[in-house]
């Protein structure tokens, strides 16, 4: 049972490439296509359903936890404006952009070692372990940016827009630090997109309080004023990401994958060869 | 067609571009053991001044707290509240002392906190009409404000400020003294500059306020303009949380240790009801606002349990090793070791 169909295009004409999910021109384009762009794809695509998990469930969570504490009322703890941008202007890009160009490895250490596609039919990018460790990362980084604030404001004479607003800072800073702890390859792009989300997101909340006719007026410039917003908005970055960042590299000096020795050799300049042995392609699973 | 006309004039080879062959010039960190165990002792060491600088600030705000709802109801009440809180011939007069702890510098703050008061529940912090407030002639956007939007059964009289949240204006009072002098205390300036200037009008008054069936909390002067009716603007800025304090008046004189403060306070506001509890505070505030250790605490233990993960890295990697890029530990090379 094949995953997927290529087709050739050619003087026999197009009926295979109609048929198929992807067409080429010529046989030889056959093994950069499995053991390189296939391979990409995989990392890719695996991580970044991941991710768009955890994004888009740590905002979710943080809205839900505020939920227990006004009532059960569907109060929205961030503004309506921040919660319809988070999506389309504050998180998107830097998506888009590391699920588009990130690479793990390059085109020459895929071809020269074949291998490393067994990666992919061990399923080491995605499988439902490491769906359920994102959700309870996922669960820990809400917890943090709800309880933080909330601990740090509560018997205070802070406002529902104000507080909301150092919510909405937060959780951008996080989901995007988050997502900068994992690009392997940093070009000028992933710089501008990660970087540039977070300086546009705190350009879209300064205008959404200058409009007089928002109920949130003026209450991100009380807010930078307290020097414990400061202290909460850097703190909750570290409180939240640390596990992941210890966990993760635990894994990888002691159970590290193929991909991350191959990183090392690269960047270190080992020969992965190891002297008089054979190497042969690993048999799949079935 | 000849091969060679065709290769040269038909060749299908896209344009080459470093971005779209993805060989754009790229850094590729690598997490060595170095940077893991640097980077969690730079958090502690971060971290763990800070926590300490966190707590000292909150120890020096110096802060007087005093619940009187359950103390200043008579015993006669004890009860009935409501028939005592909602009656307009009962005594609402209540007297507490308070011992000031420290030397409070100026300016102190005068704070009447609430509990268990959900001012963030949902249709109550819908129910106003910021229109209203800023411009006379919108007296009548009073869609979000039912039941309170008009006087009863007459559309032609909208209530201004309409809604709950108005509505339900504290109006409890407190009076200073220190022996028998009275304290000044300064009720200019507590509500934020831009509500004053842009929410609320300069040309509005309140009409047909608290005039309903229902009595909801204080009552408003009709001769002063919105934006100088500070209480009100206070108690409108919607509190986030339910248990909240709201800025009452400022104090511009020192208080020194162990003077003995007494408060005369008039005991409007309905709490009972709904088992609300009211206190009221007095605070200084620095660099951190009001007391909290909260922050310090949970910075010295982030701090904490990162020195620890570092100690342990540090373990891990001298106890157990891996070379970097070492081939042995390759998937395929560990299976035919095994062999």
């Amino acid at each position: 049972m094949a995953d997927v169909g290529i087709g050739i295009s050619g003087q026999e004409g197009r009926q295979a490439v109609m048929a198929s999910d992807f067409a080429m021109g010529q046989f030889r384009f056959l093994v950069p296509l499995l053991l390189v762009h296939g391979h990409w794809n995989y990392q890719r695509m695996g991580y970044m359903i991941l991710y768009n998990f955890y994004r888009n469930a740590v905002f979710v969570l943080v809205l839900f936890w505020y939920v227990l504490f006004t009532g059960f009322t569907l109060t929205t703890a961030i503004t309506e404006w921040s919660s319809v941008l988070y999506s389309v202007l504050y998180t998107s890009v830097p998506t888009i952009v590391i699920a588009i160009l990130d690479k793990d490895l390059s085109r020459r250490s895929l071809l020269t070692y074949p291998q490393l596609y067994g990666d992919g039919q061990r399923q080491e990018s995605y499988s439902s372990t490491l769906f359920w460790l994102t959700i309870a990362d996922t669960l820990w980084q809400s917890i943090v940016v709800f309880y933080v604030p909330f601990f740090a404001y509560w018997k205070s004479d802070i406002d529902g827009s104000s507080l909301g607003d150092l919510w909405t800072l937060t959780v951008v800073f996080l989901v995007n630090i988050h997502l900068a702890m994992d690009v392997i390859r940093w070009t000028w792009i992933s710089d501008a997109s990660i970087w540039g989300s977070i300086i546009a997101t705190c350009i879209c909340v300064i205008i959404i309080d200058v409009i007089p006719m928002l109920p949130g007026y003026w209450a991100i410039f009380d807010l930078v004023s307290k020097g414990s917003f400061w202290i909460c908005l850097l703190g909750i970055q570290i409180a939240a990401l640390f596990p992941r960042f210890g966990i993760k590299m635990f894994i990888q000096h002691c159970k590290p994958s193929d991909i991350q020795i191959a990183r090392e050799a690269d960047k270190f300049g080992n020969s992965m060869e190891l002297t008089g042995q054979e190497i042969e392609m690993n048999p799949s699973r079935r | 067609m000849d091969a060679s006309t065709r290769t040269r004039s038909n060749s299908n080879k896209p344009k080459y571009s470093r971005f779209t062959q993805q060989e754009l010039p790229a850094w590729k960190p690598i997490l060595t053991p170095k940077w893991v165990i640097t980077s969690f002792v730079i958090i502690a060491i971060l971290f763990t001044p800070t926590g300490l600088l966190c707590l000292w600030a909150s120890e020096h705000v110096v802060e007087i707290i005093d619940r009187y709802d359950d103390d200043c109801l008579p015993d006669s009440y004890s009860t009935n509240p409501d028939l005592y809180i909602q009656s307009r011939s009962t005594n609402k007069t209540c007297v507490r002392t308070l011992k000031v702890p420290r030397k409070m510098t100026a300016p102190i703050f005068i704070y009447y906190q609430l509990d268990n008061f959900y001012q963030n529940h949902r249709r109550y912090v819908k129910s106003r009409s910021d229109k209203q407030l800023r411009d006379p002639d919108e007296a009548d956007e009073t869609e979000d404000c039912k039941p309170q939007d008009h006087l009863s059964g007459n559309d032609d009289e909208p209530i201004v400020p309409c809604g709950l949240v108005a509505w339900s204006l504290f109006n409890d009072t407190y009076k200073f003294f220190k022996g028998n002098k009275a304290i000044d205390i300064d009720k200019k300036n507590i509500a934020w500059e831009s509500d004053k200037k842009y929410k609320f009008g300069s040309n509005v008054y309140p009409k047909n306020f608290q005039k309903g069936g229902l009595i909801g909390g204080g009552e408003l002067d009709d001769t002063k303009p919105l934006s100088e009716q500070e209480d009100l603007i206070v108690w409108m800025k919607t509190a986030a949380l339910p248990s909240f304090r709201k800025l009452y008046g400022k104090i511009n004189t020192n208080l020194e240790a162990n003077e003995t403060i007494t408060v005369v306070i008039q005991n409007n506001y309905n709490t009972y009801e709904f088992g609300g509890e009211k206190k009221v505070a007095l605070s200084t505030a620095n660099w951190i606002g009001g007391k909290n250790d909260f922050l310090g605490i949970s910075f010295l233990a982030t701090g904490g349990v990162c020195f620890f993960v570092a100690v342990s890295f540090i373990l891990l990697y001298v106890l157990k090793p891996r070379p970097l890029g070492d081939p042995t530990h390759l998937s395929w090379n560990r299976n035919q070791a095994a062999q």
